[in-house]
């Protein structure tokens, strides 16, 4: 038996248990720096004001022909200005940065999938809005499911759209081509819906317009950016939503100037997702995408409808987000095509990647250059064919 | 006779131990006692051999875990999230993908005949036939 200073055995009990400590804290600290902040508090959206809308210009709306040959040259948004029922506000934060609290993560639940997830993790009241929509209530048939109109959540968003800008890109999420995240889109209809089924049931006009306006504000928002086509759809959707609501108050309580200017501008929802599926069908590649004798994806392309189609629009499409589509088709190109079409796409995306006029599209080009396609990426190409 | 025969018995009687024998054995099993003390509980703490294999196991695994764990995340999987519309990702709900199927439009395809088409060209006149589709939003 050993005889050691009883002190001594003390003070090596205790500097066993702090390397247990300290090691176990590093561990703490390492997995809290990897997840979202979750008690980050958001500051309050500071004051806004909105603008009266605009009158109507003294010889009247004019009715856009989307259907015309010259429609083909036009940017796909609303020719009718939008001020005529809902100028934006003048408020100087960035409304993005209410709606990121509410992200969905990456993994195939929304959830982390793995230790290694926890980098791309839910948004710290995405957990919140889960419950939230749990609670929601039939709203008017043609929205359906409403938040309670006095839902807290519908409250506090309602200064946010009064903001006059929300931009995700690059602070919020990164630009990381195929994988860029984007907001919860599924919220911003919640809301659009809530408040619109709201405005129907309130017992002043001034607010039940003011609950339409908002609901065309957070559309046009969503639309500011340019980045994805999927977020300008949702928000022209919104848009849809709140001015269906204009024109349904209007036209039931007999100011059929408002109702005509909401049916002209109703009117534009639906040409241009027509025109944004064109454009999207344009700069697609996925259709001459096969597997090959042994399973493999290849590329079957022409290169007339490279450089026709795919590069012409990645280099000369004015909309941004449609040149997006068309860089991640040369992305596809780049690994799946001919090599003299590998060549060719390497070419324009080093060009592209070095351009000054549009820093979306140049970090896009960057990332579809810099892409190695992995496994799981292949995979899922193989799947979907 | 009787100091003869006591003689005798005194003879046979066993010897009897020193006298200072029971003090020198005490004074002796106490510095034994001093010099082995009853080990303290930190000691029995340091010396036992089944937290001593729970210690040096849980320095293992925290080092592990340390070293799998790296502090920046993992940048996210190369599967689509939503950026590219025909990518959108499998945990994009039900309703933003009803937003975002539509269908295709090339309004530059041409038929066998090329008739309609050229026709177009010249008057200018035609106008890009709707699709009947319902309204996904």
């Amino acid at each position: 038996m050993t005889t050691a200073d009883p002190a001594s055995r003390y003070r090596n009990v205790i500097a066993a248990a702090a390397v247990i400590a300290l090691l176990a804290g590093l561990l703490g600290a390492r997995i809290l720096a990897r997840t979202a902040p979750a008690s980050r508090s958001t500051p309050a959206a500071p004051a806004a004001s909105i603008p009266e809308p605009l009158p109507l210009p003294a010889g009247g709306l004019e009715v856009p022909c989307w259907g015309c040959q010259e429609a083909k040259e036009w940017r796909v948004e609303f020719r009718t200005d939008l001020d005529l029922l809902a100028p934006l506000g003048d408020g100087p934060a960035n409304a993005a940065v209410w709606f990121q609290d509410f992200s969905k993560g990456s993994g195939p639940a929304g959830a982390p999938t793995s230790i290694q997830d926890f980098g791309t993790a839910d948004g710290p009241r995405l957990a919140e809005l889960m419950t939230a929509r749990e609670a929601r209530i039939e709203g008017p048939e043609w929205l359906g499911k409403v938040f309670p109109p006095d839902h807290p959540l519908l409250l506090e968003a309602e200064p946010w759209c009064d903001q006059a800008v929300m931009e995700f890109y690059p602070d919020i999420y990164p630009l990381e081509g195929y994988s860029t995240r984007i907001p919860n889109l599924l919220f911003t209809l919640d809301l659009a819906r809530s408040w619109v089924g709201r405005g129907m049931q309130a017992d002043e006009s001034d607010e039940a317009l003011a609950d339409f306006r908002r609901t065309i504000r957070l559309g046009r928002l969503l639309r500011q950016e340019g980045v994805t086509v999927i977020a300008d759809l949702v928000g022209l959707a919104c848009i849809r939503i709140g001015s269906e609501g204009v024109y349904r108050y209007a036209a039931g309580s007999g100011d059929l100037e408002l109702a005509l200017t909401a049916a002209i501008v109703l009117g534009e929802h639906s040409s241009q997702r027509l025109m944004t599926m064109e454009r999207v069908t344009r700069g697609m590649v996925t259709d001459f995408v096969h597997l090959d004798t042994d399973g493999r994806p290849t590329l079957v392309l022409s290169d007339e409808r490279l450089e026709s189609r795919i590069i012409s629009m990645a280099t000369t499409e004015p909309e941004r987000r449609f040149r997006g589509e068309a860089l991640i088709s040369l992305a596809v190109v780049r690994i799946l095509g001919t090599p003299e079409q590998q060549a060719r796409a390497v070419e324009v995306l080093g060009e592209l990647a070095g351009s000054d006029d549009d820093w979306v599209t140049a970090e896009l080009a960057r990332w579809c250059l810099d892409f190695e396609p992995t496994d799981e990426f292949m995979e899922e190409i193989t799947r979907s064919l | 006779m009787t100091s003869d025969r006591d003689r005798l018995l005194d003879a046979l009687k066993p010897p009897q131990p020193p006298p200072e024998l029971r003090d020198r054995s005490l004074r002796a099993a106490t510095d034994v006692l001093r010099r082995s003390p009853v080990p303290d509980r930190w000691t029995r703490i340091w010396e036992s051999r089944p937290l001593r294999l729970a210690w040096a196991a849980a320095v293992a695994g925290l080092l592990v875990a340390n070293t799998l764990i790296p502090t920046t995340p993992r940048p996210a999987p190369a599967t689509a999230q939503g950026f590219s519309l025909h990518h959108l990702s499998q945990a994009a709900e039900d309703e933003i993908r009803a937003i975002a199927t539509m269908p295709r439009l090339d309004l530059n395809a041409r038929s066998l005949s090329g008739v309609v088409s050229a026709a177009a060209a010249r008057t200018g006149a035609e106008e890009t036939q709707s699709p009947n589709q319902k309204e996904n939003a």
